[in-house]
């Protein structure tokens, strides 16, 4: 049995104005605020697409110092360069073809420097077939949280931040309007937004639900 | 500085202010009390620099002065020292020393100068009223309990307390660690309709609630934004408040919750402390399983087995199966003054509500188990 | 009141120090800023050790303190931030050593943490927050991390004061989010002018000479004046007077008197004078600029040495190996009468390979 928690999604007044907090982030996000006190020098997010585990990483890089890379380019460079003048790295999409070695050698280095790394992907390490036995022992052996798909205050809320960002004043009903017609991540979020932006500039008139029916329909089409 | 006092006096007033002070701390003037001998009286003040606590009590002073000494060790002191003695305070020829007097016993107690103890903060705060010590008291008992302990939502590290106009004048503490949250009501205290509304941390609360036990009068508070003060029988308390905005809690109180079940408070924390002495996981769980006019309290656990224990209650809605951690029931149950309760649930994963039938003032708000 | 200076004590605390010398342009910035509405809200004080980092973080801190506060008398916020007890001061700090008395080691992550809970708390005074961090570069990693948040996002009415002697041995995360002020070694008349008053007794050519051995550091200096350093650095250039022949005798019975237990403080400020001499003879060399130091003695031996055309490396590698001695000699117990016999072995003859620097 899991204890289930309030909904108090209130950011302190320290800080991250621009993070949102809900149930579908609201672990992983205390994860990256207990950074750096994780029990080993990893941690995995993982979730399906445009739930948000980038924004995370953006997040806990600005934190923390910590670079980003992609997964396929973890070979190219001694782990002494990739975290050369930081203490630590976001890799992301970890799952995507990683070399094995590389991947490992970077842990158990950065692990011996006291840095820390984030890895994202969209399932969790245990499936991800690797097949080097150190490297998924350390795997296992490394907090993996859960990101799922934004619920519908947290879609409402980071349309609501979007348009505020653009200073765009918005009716309720477009907001609802968005979010009942329109794909569940954040990445289609700031498109939809920018794109209503957009015509709404180009036509002057007034963001409301026929104009984002329209360009949501524009948006589908192409 | 020079004086006599009696040691059933001065131990009284040490061992209030004493608990304040922090016990491993670097900074030596840190560790002292402050003592102020002057006109009849001698004050003793204590800090850890975010809570202040001092007393003035009666003392015969033969010369005014001020020095500080370390607190633990005069209060350990006076503990000792026999009953009924008088204890006298005497000067040294050296400016760093005090000389403890009683009976046939004499103390040498290292001092460190007043001007370098911290501030009292005296400034007068914008906001002034006054409440019952017993409506106080109320306040902080039945939510002290839910305040977190996770230093990450630091605002949540304390009670918030603030007025309340509609639907009637109130003056409400509310707490909450994320997983149960507490709000209690009282009277709202005249010139306390325009207060800020502020977080007081747990150590305050704590040391507050030990200073007002076996006090039974009004006690004067003052507020701004950044400082709370409370006198009251020549005690001063002063602390500074959590800097954060307490979330917007009426919104995680769930307001129609519909399937309602009342039951006899005593019989149901036995069944629920028996029935989860067998679950041996962590946090305890036990699953409530709803029927009309029933309830069925159960426990599993793969290594002990399992335990189940019916209760009849007063409940007409539909069959539901709920989980919850025991120790939260009990907590909560235990919070509640009358013989009854009523459980006020909505569904196997929302807030369920935990009250007393006949009292509006005081809700628990409690999250369940996903079973 | 007392300006935290002593006689008998040596320089005082920064945290007590009232007297800031050389120092003007640094702190007007701040107040500069301050007065425009447009205060920084993180201060990074860099510089090399003992100018004067640490007392003009603490005094930039009373100024804040004194302002907007009830409580604001000058005199009273003086004491309590001397002994440690306001209320609105976090000090973060290398641990003070108790056999020593000197702040060593590193500032680990057990006390970064306390500096988030003390933001997380009202100001008592309803006015500034302020956090000195003294030796930014002296946090170990776990500590950088844990107050880098703080100092990307302070809260409203929190200013940070960091000192740092290098702006390159701060994290640059940390770095990018300060508002720099680059201290400079003070200039040797104006030390010398400034010891004079502290040390009414000095001869003026001696004040001269210690401000020229000090490296622009007043505390440096007024130690040196306490503990007699002039004295030892005059004959440690005896000593050297015949480099590269070197009295063995006269070194052994130096090296023992130096050495000796007694003279604790002896034995570092000797290292710190020996090293300090030598990053002048290699900027002599090095820029073959001969000025005068005031110590005739001193002027005398450098010019002979660099005249002697032996590159730089013997006297790089030379200066390398006593800083590191130095550091090694508390952390592992050295003994001390053989670190010196070990640098002085490097002084003699011609050999510029004579002196490994690896080598105890």
């Amino acid at each position: 049995m899991t204890q289930l928690a309030l909904a108090l999604d209130h950011r302190p007044a320290m800080g991250e104005a621009d993070f949102l907090v809900a149930s579908s982030n609201r672990d992983a996000v205390l994860w990256l605020d207990r950074w750096p006190d994780w029990p080993g020098a990893g941690l995995a997010i993982h979730g399906p697409a445009g739930c948000g585990k980038s924004h995370l990483a953006q997040v806990w890089r600005r934190r923390s110092g910590a670079r980003s890379i992609n997964a396929t380019t973890i070979a190219s460079e001694e782990p002494a360069t990739l975290l050369s003048g930081c203490n630590g790295l976001a890799v992301e999409d970890a799952d995507r073809g990683v070399d094995e070695r590389a991947l490992l050698h970077l842990y158990n280095w950065t692990a011996e420097q006291g840095g820390h790394l984030l890895l994202t992907g969209r399932s969790p390490p245990a499936r991800w077939g690797i097949a080097l036995p150190d490297l998924r022992s350390r795997l296992a052996a490394m907090p993996a949280v859960a990101v799922t798909q934004p619920d519908d205050a947290l879609f409402s809320a980071v349309l609501i931040k979007h348009f505020s960002d653009r200073q765009l004043r918005v009716g309720d009903s477009v907001v609802h309007y968005i979010n009942s017609h329109c794909e569940r991540s954040f990445e289609a979020a700031g498109r939809i937004v920018a794109a209503l932006d957009g015509a709404a500039l180009a036509e002057k008139r007034n963001i409301t639900v026929p104009l984002a029916r329209r360009v949501l329909a524009e948006i589908a089409a192409s | 500085m020079k004086l006599t006092i009696e040691r059933e006096v001065l131990l009284k007033s040490l061992a209030h202010v004493q608990s304040v002070v922090e016990r491993r701390t670097t900074i030596p003037i840190l560790s002292n009390v402050r003592l102020d001998a002057s006109d009849g009286r001698l004050r003793l003040t204590a800090t850890d620099m975010n809570l202040t606590v001092a007393e003035s009590v009666c003392a015969s002073v033969l010369q005014a002065g001020a020095t500080t000494t370390p607190a633990h060790m005069l209060h350990e002191i006076v503990r000792k020292l026999p009953e009924g003695g008088e204890v006298a305070f005497e000067p040294t020829e050296q400016v760093d020393r005090i000389v403890l007097r009683c009976g046939d016993g004499i103390f040498s107690l290292s001092c460190l100068p007043v001007e370098d103890f911290p501030a009292d903060f005296n400034a007068e705060l914008a906001h002034r009223f006054t409440i019952p010590a017993a409506d106080l008291r109320r306040l902080i008992d039945k939510t002290r309990f839910a305040i977190s302990h996770e230093e990450t939502r630091y605002y949540l590290n304390g009670i918030y307390l603030h007025p309340v106009i509609e639907p009637k004048p109130l003056l409400r503490s509310v707490a909450t660690d994320g997983h149960r949250l507490a709000q209690v009501d009282v009277s709202l205290p005249n010139g306390a309709d325009s207060i800020p509304g502020v977080i007081v941390h747990r150590k305050a609360v704590t040391e507050i609630r030990k200073l007002i036990d076996d006090f039974d009068g009004e006690i004067a508070c003052s507020l701004s934004d950044t400082m709370a003060r409370l006198c009251f029988d020549s005690v001063n308390v002063t602390t500074k408040l959590i800097d954060g905005k307490f979330p917007d809690y009426g919104r995680v109180i769930p307001a129609a919750n519909d399937k309602i079940m009342e039951f006899d408070g005593h019989g149901f924390m036995n069944v629920v402390d028996r029935v989860s002495t067998l679950a041996t996981d962590r946090t305890r769980s036990v699953k409530l399983s709803l029927a009309p006019g029933e309830l069925e309290v159960s426990a599993i656990s793969p290594e002990s087995g399992s335990a189940s224990e019916k209760l009849p209650v007063l409940y007409d809605s539909d069959a539901m199966q709920i989980g919850f951690n025991a120790r939260y029931l009990l907590e909560l149950a235990g919070q509640l003054d009358g013989e009854r309760i009523s459980l006020a649930m909505n569904d196997a994963a929302s807030p369920s509500i935990m009250r007393d039938p006949d009292d509006n003032h005081a809700l628990f708000v409690l999250m369940p188990m996903r079973v | 009141m007392s300006d935290g200076f002593s006689r008998v004590a040596g320089p005082p605390e920064p945290r007590a120090n009232s007297e800031l010398i050389g120092h003007d342009e640094a702190e007007n910035i701040f107040l500069d800023s301050w007065g425009k509405g447009r205060l920084a809200h993180a201060w990074l004080i860099t510089g090399p050790a003992g100018i004067g980092k640490a007392t003009l973080a603490f005094r930039l801190a009373r100024r804040l303190l004194e302002k907007n506060a009830p409580q604001g008398d000058p005199r009273s916020v003086y004491r309590r931030v001397a002994a440690g007890s306001h209320a609105d001061l976090f000090t973060l700090e290398r641990p003070v050593d108790s056999q020593t008395g000197t702040r060593r080691g590193e500032i680990t992550v057990e006390v970064a943490r306390k500096v988030a809970p003390f933001l997380h708390l009202t100001p008592a005074e309803a006015g500034w927050r302020v956090v000195v961090i003294d030796g930014a570069e002296k946090m170990n990693r776990n500590a950088a991390n844990a107050i880098l948040k703080i100092v990307e996002e302070p809260p409203a009415n929190t200013v940070i004061l960091m000192t740092c002697e290098g702006r390159h041995k701060v994290l640059p995360t940390i770095r990018s989010r300060c508002q720099i002020l680059a201290l400079r070694p003070l200039d040797a008349s104006l030390m010398s002018s400034w010891l004079c008053r502290h040390r009414p007794d000095l001869d003026p050519k001696q004040a001269m000479a210690l401000a020229q051995i000090s490296a622009g550091s007043p505390g440096n200096a007024l130690r040196l004046v306490d503990a007699e350093g002039l004295g030892i650095y005059e004959e440690m250039l005896s000593l050297f007077a015949n480099l590269p022949c070197l009295d063995t005798a006269a070194a052994h019975e130096f090296a023992d008197r130096i050495s000796s237990s007694r003279g604790e403080d002896s034995f570092r400020m000797f290292l710190e004078l020996f090293a300090s001499w030598l990053v002048r003879l290699i900027r002599v060399i090095a820029t073959d600029d001969h000025s005068v130091t005031g110590l005739s003695e001193e002027d005398v031996l450098v010019n002979r040495l660099a005249a002697r055309r032996e590159g730089l490396d013997r006297w790089l590698n030379l200066w390398e190996k006593a800083v590191r001695l130095t550091a090694q000699t508390e952390s592992f117990l050295l003994d001390r009468k053989q670190v010196l016999l070990s640098l002085f072995d490097c002084l003699e003859g011609d050999d510029p390979m004579n002196c490994n620097p690896n080598r105890f």
